[in-house]
């Protein structure tokens, strides 16, 4: 099978600064389930950066989808992040438009029909436990509120890449569990799911592949 | 797209309020070229009017003179050879009660304009479609009639003419003048919004939102600012033009260009809307799409 996604000897810097990320190689079979570990500053959200086309490597090579980064023009990119569902760690959602609204921009930009996207995104956001906040603008909504916009957000378009950072960093453990029995399901159905995370809780509860970040270098652990 | 998208769309981008007086410079500069583009229309017809009431006349004039049987015999001298002659259709004589109230205007009503040396006037129709040379025509008469004056107001005409035109190209100025300001004013515009907009325009971008449909956006809000200032502007100038139309009418100064609007000036005026609004977003549109590549 081949991998979905591919980083050979890939280097990460800030600036002048100190790279981050240092010979990063390693492929994502499609449908597979990783969790990115690593503690806080360990360069989890870079790493998830490099995979959704926000940065680009100080050096080395990333294939998503089979093309290499460089080659990717302004053109070809957007119908190659449509397939890249993202949970950002900060959420990054629009905050003067509805909860509704910031969930069904991603099958807005596809041009689905209304009736279709109104289906969608309410189901979603019913499951997420949101039915009453559908109307409610983001700011208005609590930390756990809001990450679970940013989480049906990033799965309502059904990509064929998920990457979370820290999705269950702001909500309890019951909400916390409904997320990754979500993305477990998503996976089911054939996502390739990366979830970075600092708690190691998560992890052992279910049995899945997990990297480990520590001192700008990848390790690898199977389940 | 399906209006309803446009509209929760359209909300993306919602947020700011710097714009807020946008509406209203549109709708001053909608104002303004409503009025020039009148004017355009207005010369226009006036040249079309005037050109068609006097280039097929000629005016003769014979000076007076003391021994009235050289007036009669110059008088019909004059008639026979204008009415025989080839492209003048027809040559009346304006009778001196004619002359005299052409006069009134200048001299008073009560002039004893019977003293007068009020010259011999005679009012002859061109063919329009024969070219005739009043050069020609004015040496020939000369010749048996010394004095004789021929007038075909092209002198007159031209320079009025040269004024209209003069006009025209002033008021065409004006309109490229606020034409162009307000595609400026909508390139900083779009670029400010853009500005404070990045962060949503760089979610739009990661969900994986072109950057078509993004300058779309901007450009469907274009078409708001046009359509509201457009509005604005021809609500205040077309009952301007109306009550300008009435006023004219009443004070009958018929030797004004008619300030009216034919159906054509009307039609140029509706037209400023749909112009402003296809501006508003094309602009847009492309400012978007420039600042976005260069941004890459
Ligand atoms: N935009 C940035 N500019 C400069 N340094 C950054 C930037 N983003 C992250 N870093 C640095 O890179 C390192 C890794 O950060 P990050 O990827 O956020 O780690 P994690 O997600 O594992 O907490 C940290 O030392 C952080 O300070
Ligand atoms: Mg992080």
């Amino acid at each position: 099978m081949t991998d979905i996604l591919r980083f050979e000897d890939v280097g990460l810097r800030y600036g002048l600064g100190p790279e981050i990320l240092q010979d990063i190689s390693f492929g994502l079979q499609e449908g597979s389930f990783h969790f990115l570990m690593g503690p806080s500053g360990a360069g989890k959200s870079s790493l998830l950066k490099l995979m959704y086309l926000a940065l680009k490597p100080t050096r080395g090579l990333i294939h998503i989808f089979g093309e290499e980064i460089s080659t990717i023009n302004r053109k070809r990119a957007p119908s190659l992040r449509r397939n890249i569902g993202v949970v950002y760690q900060e959420f990054r959602l629009i905050p003067h438009i509805s909860a509704f609204d910031n969930v069904a921009l991603p099958l807005r930009i596809t041009k689905l029909k209304e009736s279709l996207i109104k289906k969608n995104v309410e189901e979603l956001l019913e499951w997420v436990g949101l039915k009453d906040y559908m109307l409610s603008k983001p700011p208005t909504l609590s930390g756990g509120q809001q990450q679970r916009v940013a989480i049906a957000r990033a799965v309502v378009a059904k990509p064929k890449i998920l990457l979370a950072d820290e999705p269950t960093g702001n909500v309890d453990d019951e909400i916390a569990e409904r997320i990754m029995h979500l993305f477990e399901e998503l996976n089911k159905m054939g996502t390739t799911v990366v979830v970075a995370t600092h708690n190691a809780s998560l992890v052992k509860e279910s049995n899945f592949f997990s990297m480990t970040l520590s001192d700008g270098k990848l390790q690898f652990s199977g389940s | 797209m399906k209006l309803k998208n446009i509209q929760t769309f359209n909300k993306s981008f919602d947020n700011d309020d710097t714009n807020r007086y946008l509406p209203w410079l549109i709708a001053c500069m909608v104002f303004l070229a409503t009025l020039a583009v009148s004017a355009i229309f207005m010369v226009n017809s006036t040249t079309a009017r005037l050109s068609s009431s006097f280039s097929n006349s000629i005016t003769v004039q014979i000076p007076i003179n003391e021994i009235s049987t050289i007036n009669e015999k110059n008088k019909k001298l004059a008639l026979d050879v204008l009415a025989s002659y080839k492209g003048i259709k027809r040559a009346n004589l304006v009778i001196p009660e004619d002359v005299s109230s052409l006069l009134e205007p200048w001299l008073g009503k009560y002039a004893n304009t019977q003293n007068l040396p009020i010259p011999i006037v005679i009012d002859a129709e061109i063919d329009r479609n024969a070219s005739i040379d009043v050069q020609i025509l004015t040496n020939k008469l000369s010749k048996l009639i010394p004095n004789i004056t021929l007038d075909d107001h092209r002198e007159w005409l031209n320079n009025f003419y040269r004024t209209l035109d003069a006009l025209e190209v002033l008021a065409s100025f004006v309109v490229l003048l606020i034409v162009l300001s307000a595609i400026v004013t909508i390139i900083f515009a779009t670029r400010t919004s853009m500005g404070l907009q990045k962060d949503t325009i760089s979610i739009l971008h990661l969900i994986g939102a072109t950057d078509q449909y993004i300058a779309n956006q901007f450009s469907i809000r274009a078409a708001w600012l046009g359509i509201r200032g457009g509005i604005g502007g021809l609500v205040v100038a077309i009952p301007m033009l109306i009550g300008l139309e009435a006023i004219i009418k009443v004070s009958e100064a018929g030797v004004l260009p008619q300030l009216a609007l034919d159906g054509s000036g009307w039609i140029g005026v509706i037209l400023i809307l749909p112009t402003v609004i296809l501006i508003a977003m094309f602009t847009a549109y492309s400012t978007v799409l420039r600042t976005l590549s260069s941004m890459a």
